[in-house]
């Protein structure tokens, strides 16, 4: 609604939302991931989005771009640390909790806006294995040591769509 | 939980756990409690000793989804505590940007959370598959509250152009007017929606149990950013004398404080709002709770739900009103003007959940010395414990899943803020 940003969403292509919880130890790799990334020139077009805890709102961040990279950390039964790049028709969810305010699951808002046709044509999500999420401000070692590489998959994801 | 120490100074806890006990043997109820188990969150010791321009940014993180409700209920109190005034464009602004919070709360609670209930399903994705049309609808009615936020607060959550005595920035002419033509267009969706709960409303338990409603009221207007305490039970009282209408207290089974009045407890909330103010309606609101069949004093929990879509309708046209006087005004550019000094302020506003206190004191230099917060949620905690107790006798004869569901929805029903409890609510059965 506001014309500025309209005009800033028509042109960015690209939207890089990082969720976490920088309260719930690795939980926060998405949002330390964003503060990296503040520090990167980024091409035109490249919006970067702390999607903080995520949930339905996301839905209609998505909704406003062709492409979008989703930062997370996810138990996808790997080594603390490992970082894996994925689109969500790669995963199925194991996630067994209902629907709550602050706790969905991402893989559903994703399916939600497939189902009502406004999904992005393309999203990836770059993940790490967590060691320990619960109540803390910092990310165990091995999470902290995946910051540069899941940097550096996300500055590919965005080389691949801008080339 | 013994080990929690519970002091009437820390504010009380507004997101998190809560369970469900219900015990019950040889068709006896033995127990059933409603707990409250999140770890004291200390706002009110975060904000003593800040400056007052910092106090709203900090009180509006209590929640992120009353984040409006608080920073502005925490602008009222510190502009009480201050003796600044606000001019009439400012309050009219506010009370907007109230209703796009209340419409944001309102249909991602009826329709992200009860209605899987309605339809028995588990969560609001499955809804998409069996439901699609009405999915789309309330995510049209959700988009169009987030985007209203965003214009009127600078973003969806945690306001950034709120400020003591006006705005850093408000939205232009034109924005405004666009804001108008869209809420005008939302009202035949509202419709749909309204209908489809009407269809559906059966599927809400008739449970009844008299208790007391305390919420703003208003001789001028459905008091939701001004007014005065009204009680259904006491009549009205100044917004001053909060400490004395909650009582609060604290119960070794919860860490949540309670609160009680005129009898062992009361309820807030879009109910309570409308049993004491229904009159006051916007005609198509009030033409909607006729549908519904909802008349003041409605003594069931369930219709909170319905008292909520009565007011995204009710915000949506008065929101409609609102824009046109301050179009027809004309907006100016207005730079607050007040002095800082000394004294203490206590502010009240109307959230989705009810109604909320804020409480300061400053010093001659600005500085937050003594803070209090009486939030809605726990303000009903023992309405809820007290409902739960009338109503699990009469489900003993259900299979277990549906005694679950039943306790679990009318715990849903009211709302609270403690917001992730559709799943973590857990019902034990010894």
């Amino acid at each position: 609604m506001n014309p500025e940003k309209d005009e800033l969403h028509e042109a960015a292509a690209i939207a890089v939302i990082t969720i976490g919880n920088e309260l719930m130890g690795d939980d926060g790799a998405g949002p330390a991931v964003f503060e990296a990334l503040r520090k990167e020139p980024l091409p035109p077009g490249v919006d970067v989005i702390d999607g903080g805890t995520g949930g339905m709102s996301l839905l209609h961040v998505i909704k406003d771009y062709p492409h979008v990279i989703l930062v997370d950390c996810a138990d996808f039964g790997g080594n603390p640390g490992e970082v894996k790049v994925f689109v969500p028709e790669e995963v199925r969810s194991l996630k067994e909790i209902e629907y709550s305010l602050h706790q969905l699951d991402l893989l559903e808002v994703i399916a939600l806006s497939q189902r009502i046709g406004e999904a992005p044509r393309t999203i990836h999500i770059v993940a790490v294995q967590p060691e320990r999420i619960e109540p803390a401000t910092t990310l165990t070692r091995k999470v902290s040591a995946a910051l540069p590489l899941m940097v550096k998959e996300v500055l590919k994801q965005i080389m691949k769509m801008t080339q | 939980m013994s080990e929690i120490a519970i002091k009437v100074d820390h504010l009380t806890r507004v997101e998190g756990h809560g369970n469900i006990i219900l015990n019950a043997k040889n068709g006896a109820i033995e127990k059933v409690q409603w707990q409250v188990t999140e770890a004291p969150r200390m706002f009110e010791s975060f904000v003593r000793g800040r400056h007052y321009h910092q106090v709203s940014h900090v009180m509006s993180r209590i929640c992120g989804i009353c984040s409006i409700g608080h920073a502005l209920c925490s602008l009222k109190a510190t502009e009480a505590a201050m003796s600044v005034t606000i001019s009439e464009q400012t309050e009219l602004l506010r009370k907007v940007a109230l209703h796009a919070e209340n419409m944001q709360s309102h249909i991602l609670h009826v329709g992200y959370l009860v209605a899987p209930d309605l339809f028995r399903k588990g969560s609001v994705f499955p809804l998409i598959e069996t439901h699609p049309d009405a999915v789309l609808k309330i995510i049209a009615l959700h988009r169009l509250a987030n985007e209203m936020s965003d214009l009127l607060c600078g973003r969806t959550t945690h306001p950034i152009t709120l400020m003591v005595g006006g705005f850093t920035s408000t939205p232009s002419e034109r924005e405004l007017s666009s804001l108008r033509d869209r809420l005008s267009n939302i009202l035949p969706v509202c419709d749909e929606v309204n209908q489809l709960l009407l269809d559906n409303v059966h599927m809400l338990p008739d449970f009844t149990r008299e208790t007391e409603y305390i919420g703003l009221t208003s001789d001028t207007e459905y008091a939701l950013y001004d007014g005065v305490i009204g009680s259904t039970d006491t009549g009205t009282h100044p917004v001053e004398d909060y400490e004395s209408i909650a009582n609060e207290y604290v119960v070794p089974y919860s860490t949540a404080k309670f609160a009680s009045h005129a009898r062992e407890s009361y309820m807030v909330g879009a109910l309570a709002r409308f049993n004491l103010n229904a009159e006051k309606l916007t005609s198509g609101a009030r033409a909607w709770a006729q549908k519904f069949g909802l008349s003041p004093i409605s003594y069931n929990p369930f219709m909170n739900n319905v008292a909520q879509l009565i007011e995204y309708y009710h915000s949506v046209e008065d929101s409609i009103a609102l824009i046109d006087t301050i179009l027809n005004k004309g907006l100016k550019n207005e730079t607050p003007s007040y002095a800082v000094k000394a004294g203490r302020g206590v502010g009240a506003v109307e959230v989705p959940r009810g109604i909320l206190f804020h409480d300061y004191t400053y010093n001659d230099k600005g500085f937050c010395t003594r803070a209090n917060c009486v939030i809605p949620t726990n303000q009903n905690h023992k309405n809820i414990n007290l409902d739960l107790e009338a109503l699990a006798p009469t489900l003993l004869g259900l299979a277990e899943k549906e005694i679950e569901l039943n306790l679990e929805m009318l715990v849903r029903a009211y709302d609270p803020c403690i917001s992730c409890s559709t799943h973590y609510l857990t019902v034990e059965f010894t």
